[in-house]
């Protein structure tokens, strides 16, 4: 059903959006998410086409593209964007592929990038369709669903905090690796237009109904009925694995190839109860939570998502703000079943993350 | 000026916050002075400008105009050449006109390289007739815009702060005791800091308050829920100190977001309250802190709170007092603190000690210089990652260190 997002629903895809999010949930929400919320209060709502309408909607020859930024939050965050960006992103995917963009996709529904897709539409006057890539936030740009049913990156256009432009042609695999090393020279971030497809065509390779999906849940968070984990664990379809507090947060410098490719250093945090008789709980960071190991058993793998969630804040906790001794909810939410097949698992699973071997399946 | 055991008196330690919360909130806020920005930044245009969203009784009273400059820091240390004097003369002139004498620098990536912001103070003070210049990565807090907005509002309430603070001086210098500042975040700066970075100093009330009734209920670590008729906000403790956040919505500034190392966890309100308090906390135990009536007795609403919170909890224990008394407590037992937190770009394990030594350093020399004999000086925090997303080598360092006294207090 095609629907609308209005500022209203903005703030709750703002909360939705953290869900599962590590690397990048803005636990303290600032002047990034208040732009796309002012945005889209003053241009006014976003029409949400559902993936199954796409066609009917939008017509046979319309051509959709993702949006969302690449690389760093924190340094977004230091750098903040000029507000540009995503227009000339588009305008610029639109000179390489010689036809104009007719709707906008989120690359991924998980942090950011869900509100970057969402500013995107707003500031082009475009709908958007109602999917993502990833159903959650997974490092590299090409482990989407997207990718795994064929689609290509590239043609992609992308800006950089100095307002440089970046234009990549790839018919090989390699977009991943051209931008990610052309990433740390723009300056830590870009904000890009990618995956150009026929817009039926990107809507069926998506996850449908993510933005809807998000919100709703971000609206579970904002219900404001008591701080309950265990009954946002039971409304996002999770397992809670009990309140800890962080006594260890060890950065281990990645040898040889064990990163799988991502780009990040191996983090281990470590969670106590006050409980000496609770389990130890012990987290494997590439990015994002791969594994989960209760008392060195592994008990959550990518990609399904592991969270950490304030029990205070009711907000999910980013890796930049969490110091040692704070406390936290740590909860497994499922991934897509889209991930859970033998293509899923091969781009998504904890062996593209270099830890072969390791990993909870259905 | 300086009453009570001021012959036995060793220092005194003045909480601002009340006074800055006051002039911070005046619907003319005459006590502000009017500042000018320079921002150096990769481009001109951005989502958010220096004053935008503020509220209009600030901004008339404190906006005296902006001034980009390219330039900043980004993740991989990356920069543009030489700053461009011409936006400081310009800066400068914007000031004369708009009769700001107090300039505001502040750098994309300062935290990871402040010299952009150095080299343009420089510039700015070694002008004829130099103004006041405040630089926002010694405000410090990662993200740009919340760390230039702070530094704005410290610009603008220094002026005030200085002459407030001289007067204190002058009688503790009399009297020959030594002056501290309580912070939001129930620590205690030295006179110095207090007037370099004013924006520290309000909104303290909630975090003294729970440094007072921990003091009070005989605790040192504790959950502490600080009730008010609107909301109870909810502190935690460990070892007398309580744990820090970086960034505040300010209820003083309209709920502007700013850098600012404050003691606030969150707010309940409504069934949260119960419902959140019902939870363990790392093992702390719970205080609730309520206001006294006029009879010195609980208000109905916060007793039937606790009597509430007491089925949940039976560890609860629960102060009553006037907020100011607990506060003063809170003050008077606050302890030197220095966090610090920056980006650094580390190759390899010895880069990363080294990092953390000198983090570790440079804020030791701080806490210990506070008072030098009275402290010895403990690491509360020292942590180290990577920054997600990049393999630039870019690392955030992550440090916090508090003053324990030498000796009995």
């Amino acid at each position: 059903m095609t629907t609308t997002l209005d500022a209203q629903r903005v703030e709750d895809l703002l909360l939705g959006a953290q869900i599962g999010v590590l690397s990048s949930a803005s636990t303290f929400f600032g002047d990034i998410e208040r732009w796309v919320i002012d945005t889209v209060a003053q241009r006014g709502p976003v029409t949400l086409v559902h993936p199954d309408e796409a066609a009917s909607y939008l017509g046979d020859g319309a051509m959709a593209c993702c949006a969302g930024a690449i690389g760093s939050l924190q340094a977004l965050q230091e750098m903040p964007p000029s507000g540009s960006e995503p227009v000339r992103a588009v305008r610029g995917l639109e000179r390489l592929i010689g036809e104009p963009i007719d709707c906008i996709a989120p690359l991924n529904v998980g942090g950011l990038n869900c509100l970057l897709a969402v500013v995107t539409a707003a500031l082009l006057d475009l709908p958007l369709l109602d999917c993502d890539g990833m159903g959650r936030l997974l490092p590299r740009i090409d482990q989407t669903t997207y990718a795994r049913t064929g689609l290509s990156v590239s043609p992609l256009s992308g800006i950089g905090p100095w307002g440089d432009q970046i234009e990549l042609r790839s018919d090989s695999d390699r977009s991943e690796t051209v931008v990610r090393s052309v990433l740390n020279g723009i300056g830590g971030w870009l904000i890009t237009a990618l995956y150009p497809a026929g817009a039926a065509r990107l809507a069926a390779a998506g996850i449908p109904g993510a933005i809807t999906n998000s919100a709703a849940a971000g609206a579970i968070l904002r219900s404001g009925r008591g701080l309950d984990s265990p009954r946002i664990a039971r409304q996002l379809g999770g397992t809670l694995l009990g309140r800890r507090t962080l006594t260890a947060l060890v950065h281990r410098r990645a040898e040889g190839p064990s990163s799988g490719g991502q780009p990040a250093q191996p983090l281990t945090m470590l969670f106590e109860s006050e409980n000496p008789r609770e389990p130890l709980l012990l987290l494997e960071v590439r990015n994002e939570v791969v594994l989960a190991l209760v008392d060195g058993s592994v008990t959550g793998s990518v990609p399904d998502l592991v969270c950490l969630l304030d029990p205070f804040r009711q907000r999910f906790v980013d890796l930049s703000d969490i110091t040692v001794g704070d406390v936290v909810e740590v909860l497994i939410l499922p991934a897509d079943e889209r991930w859970k097949t033998s293509e899923g698992l091969r781009l998504a699973g904890p062996a593209s993350f270099g830890l072969d071997g390791f990993g909870v399946f259905p | 000026m300086l009453a009570g055991d001021r012959d036995s008196a060793r220092e005194v330690v003045v909480d601002l916050g009340p006074i800055l919360d006051s002039w911070l909130t005046a619907p003319r806020p005459t006590q502000l002075a009017r500042v000018t920005a320079v921002r150096i930044a990769p481009t001109e245009s951005s989502i958010r400008t220096p004053f935008e969203n503020w509220p209009a009784r600030l901004t008339d009273r404190v906006d005296g105009g902006w001034v980009w400059m390219q330039g900043g820091v980004d993740m991989h240390g990356g920069s543009v050449g030489p700053l461009d004097q011409s936006r400081l003369d310009l800066a400068l002139e914007l000031a004369r006109e708009g009769r700001s004498d107090t300039i505001s620098i502040a750098a994309t990536g300062a935290l990871l390289d402040p010299r952009p912001e150095l080299e343009a103070a420089e510039y700015l003070m070694t002008r004829p007739d130099p103004p006041r210049v405040v630089m926002a990565h010694l405000n410090g807090g990662r993200r740009f815009f919340e760390r230039e907005r702070a530094t704005l509002v410290s610009a603008a309430l220094m002026s005030s702060v200085e002459t407030f603070l001289d007067a204190v001086t002058d009688a503790t210098d009399a009297h020959r005791v030594t002056l501290a500042v309580a912070g939001a975040d129930g620590a205690r700066l030295t006179g110095q800091d207090a007037r370099s970075m004013p924006s520290a100093m309000f909104g303290t009330t909630t975090a003294l308050a729970a440094q007072g009734a921990a003091v009070r209920a005989g605790v040192d670590s504790a959950t502490i829920l600080v009730w008010t008729p609107r909301e109870v906000r909810v502190l935690s403790m460990d070892d007398g100190i309580l744990r820090a956040r970086r960034i505040r919505s300010a209820s003083a500034l309209s709920r502007m977001r700013l850098a600012q190392r404050h003691a606030g966890q969150a707010r309940w309100m409504g069934p949260s309250v119960p419902g959140g308090a019902a939870e363990p906390n790392g093992g702390r135990p719970m205080i609730a802190v309520g206001p006294a009536d006029h009879q010195g007795g609980p208000t109905p609403e916060f007793e039937s709170l606790a009597a509430t919170l007491r089925t949940q909890r039976p560890d609860l224990r629960v102060v009553v007092a006037p907020v100011d008394e607990l506060a003063a407590l809170g003050a008077a037992v606050s302890l030197p603190q220095c966090e610090i937190e920056r980006f650094s770009i580390l190759d390899g394990a010895d880069d990363v000690a080294g990092a953390r030594r000198e983090n570790l350093r440079v804020a030791q020399g701080k806490v210990l210089g506070t008072n030098p004999g009275e402290y010895f000086s403990e690491t509360i925090l020292d942590q180290c990652q990577p920054v997600s997303f990049l393999d630039t080598g870019t690392f955030l360092v992550h440090t916090a260190v508090v003053g324990r006294p030498a000796g009995p207090r």
